[in-house]
């Protein structure tokens, strides 16, 4: 399974195709440091006001920050508003 | 993402819930597809917001969390509607409100007719009235072209009518048809209408019979309708312009007292309502006074600059009374001034031009008198048949 989705990958970077085209990716867009909208999240690992973590296909997504919201979260969305001051990969 | 209106129209509530897993509440809320928002965790204490309709399974939810859940605050229309349900007054004016609206509009409200005269509005209000283009009547399903050919075939003096619907305004576009000149047939010269110098001749047909210079008087020939050719005398309709300079004299008089009727007597208001094109009269059916002044007023409501189909138009009669204005040498003065820019208004509407003044103005005892004599450039050819019994006798 892991070989087929590594595979597909493979194939999307050689034919030069936007990631995520053949298989499910996160996407994440961040309006200045204020606002990050996270598309293709499964899972709410941690939420408090300085911290929030968010379950992905690729791993988790960590944002740090300060007096963070969670804005919305619906079934592979999530919004967070406040003072972001990092996003990492962990 | 939640939309404002959606979620007020289907009602919210905001949540706080204690103890427990708080992420595994929300994970569970994901997976059931419930939208949360306005999620804050704050030491053992989570605020979120929810579909008042969602909280239900929510709450089942932090039950299996080993969470508490109650309600802070609710929001929207159903509980809006639940917190006033014994104001019946007020429900019932807002669903009238609902179904004058889904009512109203389907239907004219306005009509407005563009371009040509009021005289010809009417005209074509009084033909288009039966044919459904009239405030309440319903908008037209099958367009309007039906309409608009019938109404043409009732109006032969429109050239053009088109009817366009903004929303639930008819505006009726309308060009009033031209009559072409009457065709001249007898032959025509043309005569001088005035004294004066001639200026300018410019002839379009007949033999010009004065040049630039030339002094005439009124009645003497200008451009002839006869022109003589080597075999024969043909007989014209003369035509063209004799510009001269012609002298005219203006006399103004001001009394400084007069005797006027002046409508500063009693009042009497008559109101009326109107509704859709009907007009209810807000007053009795007693006989009116016969020498009032009427003095119409509508007081028209609008919204951004659009007339409502609602409004109250007041017609007011005022009895005269007869009172003596006195004016002193400086008001007459005014008003002198006042009609001579009239009177030159009125000369330049008639394409004449006043190439100078000179004015005097007199005091006499009971009035002020303006004499202004002004040197004017104008036309004064004017047609003159030149034989009266021509079409009889040939």
């Amino acid at each position: 399974m892991k070989r087929g989705k590594a595979g597909l990958r493979r194939f999307e970077k050689q034919a030069a195709l936007p990631a995520g085209f053949l298989q499910p990716a996160a996407r994440i867009e961040l309006c200045e440091r204020q606002q990050a909208i996270l598309e293709g999240c499964s899972a709410l690992l941690c939420c408090g006001e300085e911290e929030i973590t968010l379950k992905t296909a690729r791993g988790a997504v960590r944002i740090r920050g300060a007096g963070l919201l969670l804005q919305v979260l619906a079934e592979t969305e999530a919004v967070v508003t406040g003072e972001i001051l990092s996003v990492e990969f962990v | 993402m939640p939309t404002a209106w959606v979620d007020w129209a289907a009602g919210w509530v905001e949540w706080q819930a204690e103890g427990g897993a708080a992420d595994r509440l929300l994970n569970i809320a994901r997976e059931q597809k419930i939208t949360v928002w306005r999620i804050r965790q704050r030491d053992i204490q989570l605020h979120a917001c929810c579909r008042a309709r969602r909280y239900g399974g929510l709450r089942r939810a932090a039950r299996r969390c080993g969470m508490r859940m109650r309600v802070v605050r609710r929001h929207g229309l159903p509980f809006f509607l639940f917190r006033h349900r014994h104001r019946t007054g007020l429900l019932a004016g807002i669903a009238l409100s609902l179904l004058l609206i889904w009512q109203l509009s389907g239907r004219i409200w306005i009509t407005q007719v563009q371009g040509g005269t009021d005289e010809l509005a009417g005209q074509v209000m009084q033909v288009l009235r039966p044919l459904g283009i009239r405030p309440g009547a319903p908008l037209p399903r099958e367009g309007t072209e039906q309409i608009r050919l019938e109404a043409m075939e009732q109006l032969p003096q429109v050239s053009f009518l088109s009817i366009v619907f903004s929303g639930c305004r008819a505006q009726v576009i309308v060009r009033p048809r031209e009559t072409p000149p009457p065709i001249d047939t007898l032959p025509v010269h043309l005569i001088a209408a005035a004294d004066g110098v001639v200026r300018r001749v410019v002839v379009g047909s007949g033999t010009p019979l004065v040049s630039p210079g030339d002094a005439v008087r009124a009645g003497d020939l200008l451009i002839s309708g006869i022109r003589e050719e080597p075999h024969a005398t043909r007989l014209l309709t003369a035509r063209g312009e004799v510009w001269a300079e012609t002298r005219r004299t203006y006399r103004f008089t001001v009394p400084l007292r007069e005797r006027q009727l002046v409508p500063e007597g009693e009042t009497i208001y008559l109101p009326q309502l109107y509704v859709f094109g009907l007009t209810i009269p807000l007053y009795g059916s007693g006989a009116l006074p016969p020498d009032y002044v009427v003095d119409r007023r509508e007081a028209e409501l609008t919204a951004r600059g659009r007339q409502l189909p609602v409004g109250i138009r007041c017609v007011r009669l005022r009895q005269p009374v007869e009172r003596t204005v006195l004016r002193t040498e400086e008001q007459a003065g005014q008003m002198l001034r006042r009609q001579w820019s009239e009177q030159c208004a009125a000369l330049q509407r008639e394409k004449i031009t006043v190439l100078h003044t000179r004015k005097q103005l007199d005091t006499q005892e009971q009035a002020v008198c303006l004499t202004v004599e002004c040197a004017c450039l104008e036309n004064i050819a004017a047609p003159a048949q030149v034989l009266k019994n021509f079409g009889k006798n040939s």
